[in-house]
């Protein structure tokens, strides 16, 4: 059992300033499959206010693109069992009909995928494929609606963008297709943009690229975003709040400042440790977190980091038998961390190790 | 594109060439004797000599095997005075009749049995396989599972003589399965024909459906297909227009091979239904040694597949925009 706070939402980087407009309450994701329940995501919360965004951070299989996958509402009704709830712009996703769901999807709230290759439509024109979002939920013209998506792609910063709307997937190179499928993502003008790693496909130098972009668009329709990556340097760049998962719960929640330069939990630190730089002795330099993150089937007891951190006080310490609270840092405003390592005693280790090995 | 096309064409003709090669070849290296056959056992020698020479089959296999060719461009004339025309397949041993004529009888009977029970199978196959594949695991997803095992496992010459006592002689619903042309009367072509198109389609369904239905499983679990659903698109489009056009590619395959493969005879429905369709001609020609009979059917049966599978190839260009045709 634990107790997730939410953090006030009137504290942190405020850039809209307004109510909350995604508010995730308690939420566990469970499936039931024929090895046993995998718990994906086990009581979490967080809130986000337009304008903002938020970068959700951890290894594959810690349960953010589950999350995301949920707030849109397509989970697999048969198959998941959900509980706490997800108001997206006043309505809880976790309760609502699933046609209302649906009238929401694309237009209140956005994805935008990872691999935009096989993310599209292989046998329909990028034009079309905009078209068909933007139509769906508006009762417009096909030359009004194909005048818009032209309109869109000239806005992602795609030249000839008449031209190109003709063109199908396999015809863009990398980057001009993820900006396509921004383009389709945001061609309704969502309030909750969640982009689930989107540069992750992409070469390195596209990526600077298609985050700025993000980010004009967000300045632009001060859209609320969900960011969704495990590479830190693409968070500290873009993200206003950052939500560190491990094992389907939230480990540590604050600003990104916050997060990336006063961390809190042993989890952020081995993550932190793990980027590499690019000075120094990269043998020495780079410190991956040892063992593999937990199976969602079978969660250890007590703090779910505990095999893998390297402070944990076990044997009859409470690491591996209870399971620590998340609970505000001493000292900081809305920053949050599950971890039962004294206060005093996480600053040292900061400041001597981490700081060292950064 | 062009290009594409001619080179198909010169492979379609070689390949014709190469079956018409081997199928002559084949026909003699059999130890059987056409003259021998249809003078009958109590011929002397010198009788079935005369026979043989009659029949042209003295001659070396190499010049016959011309002169058959060249009887389908130009026209043959033989020796008793007959003129066959182009497209000449040659004559029957027994009657003399032009073999080009039997093919003309026999073709519109299989081609009806073919595109009847063709249109049967794809129409059923793809609908039932995708609803299974939308339905997974529910009700409608087992019985087509079911239904197209049974399909696939059940023999022909069974479920045909099975429908024929059931309809024709206990039930009494249909009349004996006949051929009459459509162009007559559609009624009575459909009415004749039902029982062929059952007996044919119920293979072809099973294997449509269980192909349609993987495809689709497979298709669903695209990632363009979470896009899809997270564009808030409503069910039908999603299965319908994203699902099932990405599934297509497969389908148009096995659709025009089967088409291919109904048209080149189905020897077992025609028997069982006593319709004198391209594949019993092609049977009994065996039978009785008539090599241009067997020749024609075999001919006709890789002209379908060759000239199918050059259209399902310039059908996937159409399909898919990222084939390109070369």
């Amino acid at each position: 059992m634990t107790t997730v706070t939410a953090p006030d939402p009137a504290v942190g980087t405020a850039v809209g300033g307004e109510d909350p407009y995604l508010e995730v309450e308690d939420l566990k994701v469970h499936f039931s499959t024929e090895d046993g329940l995998v718990k994906a995501v086990d009581g979490l919360s967080f809130s986000l206010r337009r304008g903002v965004t938020l970068g959700i951070v951890g290894e594959s299989g810690s349960g953010k693109s589950v999350t995301s996958l949920t707030v849109l509402g397509l989970h697999n009704p048969g198959k998941t069992r959900l509980s706490g709830s997800v108001k997206v712009g006043g309505v809880d996703i976790v309760t609502a009909d699933a046609e209302k769901i649906r009238r929401m999807r694309g237009k209140d709230m956005s994805m935008i995928f990872q691999d935009p290759l096989t993310a599209l439509h292989p046998y329909y024109t990028i034009g079309r494929q905009i078209v068909e979002s933007y139509r769906v939920h508006h009762d417009v013209p096909k030359k009004q609606a194909w005048t818009r998506a032209v309109e869109m792609l000239d806005r992602v910063g795609i030249p000839q963008p008449d031209k190109r709307a003709k063109q199908y997937p396999h015809e863009f190179s990398g980057g001009m297709r993820q900006r396509a499928m921004i383009a389709m993502s945001l061609v309704n003008n969502p309030s909750l943009i969640i982009a689930d790693e989107p540069t992750t496909a992409l070469d390195v130098t596209v990526q600077a690229q298609i985050l700025d972009l993000l980010e004009d668009l967000q300045r632009e329709f001060n859209s609320a975003i969900i960011l969704i990556t495990h590479d830190l340097g693409v968070v500290s760049e873009v993200a206003d709040e950052v939500l560190v998962m491990y094992g389907g719960r939230c480990a540590e929640y604050g600003t990104a400042q916050q997060v990336l330069r006063e961390s809190e939990h042993p989890y952020t630190w081995g993550l932190l440790r793990s980027v590499p730089t690019l000075s120094g002795d990269a043998d020495h330099d780079l410190h991956p977190i040892p063992g593999n993150p937990p199976s969602l089937l079978n969660v250890p007891n007590g703090c779910a980091f505990h095999p893998r951190c390297e402070y944990a006080m076990n044997a009859g310490g409470p690491c591996d038998t209870q399971r620590p609270e998340l609970l505000p840092v001493v000292g900081g405003t809305a920053h949050l961390a599950a971890c039962h390592l004294p206060h005093d005693k996480r600053r040292t280790i900061r400041e001597t190790e981490v700081k060292d090995g950064s | 594109m062009l290009r594409f096309i001619i080179r198909r064409l010169l492979l379609a003709v070689l390949t014709l060439t190469m079956v018409s090669i081997i199928t002559f070849g084949l026909f003699f290296a059999v130890p059987a004797d056409p003259a021998r056959l249809q003078c009958g056992q109590r011929c002397t020698a010198e009788q079935v000599d005369a026979v043989r020479a009659n029949l042209g089959l003295d001659e070396p296999v190499h010049e016959q095997y011309v002169d058959f060719v060249k009887g389908i461009f130009v026209g043959r004339s033989y020796d008793n005075g007959t003129e066959c025309g182009a497209p000449c397949l040659g004559l029957l041993n027994v009657g003399g009749r032009e073999v080009t004529e039997v093919v003309a009888d026999a073709l519109p009977i299989t081609a009806s049995i073919a595109v009847g029970a063709w249109l049967i199978q794809m129409t059923l196959g793809i609908g039932l396989g995708a609803i299974a594949a939308i339905k997974r695991g529910r009700f409608i997803d087992k019985f087509a599972v079911g239904a197209s095992l049974v399909g696939a496992a059940t023999p022909l010459f069974f479920f045909g003589p099975m429908l024929l006592l059931i309809f024709r002689y206990e039930l009494e619903w249909l009349p004996q399965p006949a051929y009459v042309s459509p162009l007559q009367s559609i009624g009575d072509w459909m009415v004749g024909m039902i029982l062929p198109w059952l007996a044919v389609s119920l293979i072809g369904f099973a294997f449509e459906t269980r192909m349609t239905r993987s495809q689709m499983l497979e298709t669903l679990d695209e990632d363009f297909i979470r896009t899809s659903w997270a564009k808030g698109l409503r069910g039908r489009t999603v299965f319908g227009r994203h699902a099932l056009r990405a599934s297509i590619t497969p389908i148009a395959t096995s659709a025009g091979l089967s088409l291919a493969g109904l048209l080149g005879g189905a020897v077992v429905t025609e028997t069982i239904f006593g319709l004198n369709g391209l594949g019993k001609r092609a049977v009994d020609a065996v039978r009785a040694l008539e090599l241009s009979m067997v020749m024609a059917t075999v001919l006709i049966a890789a002209l379908f597949i060759v000239v199918s599978t050059l259209l399902v190839d310039l059908l996937y260009a159409v399909i898919d925009p990222r084939v390109r045709l070369s």
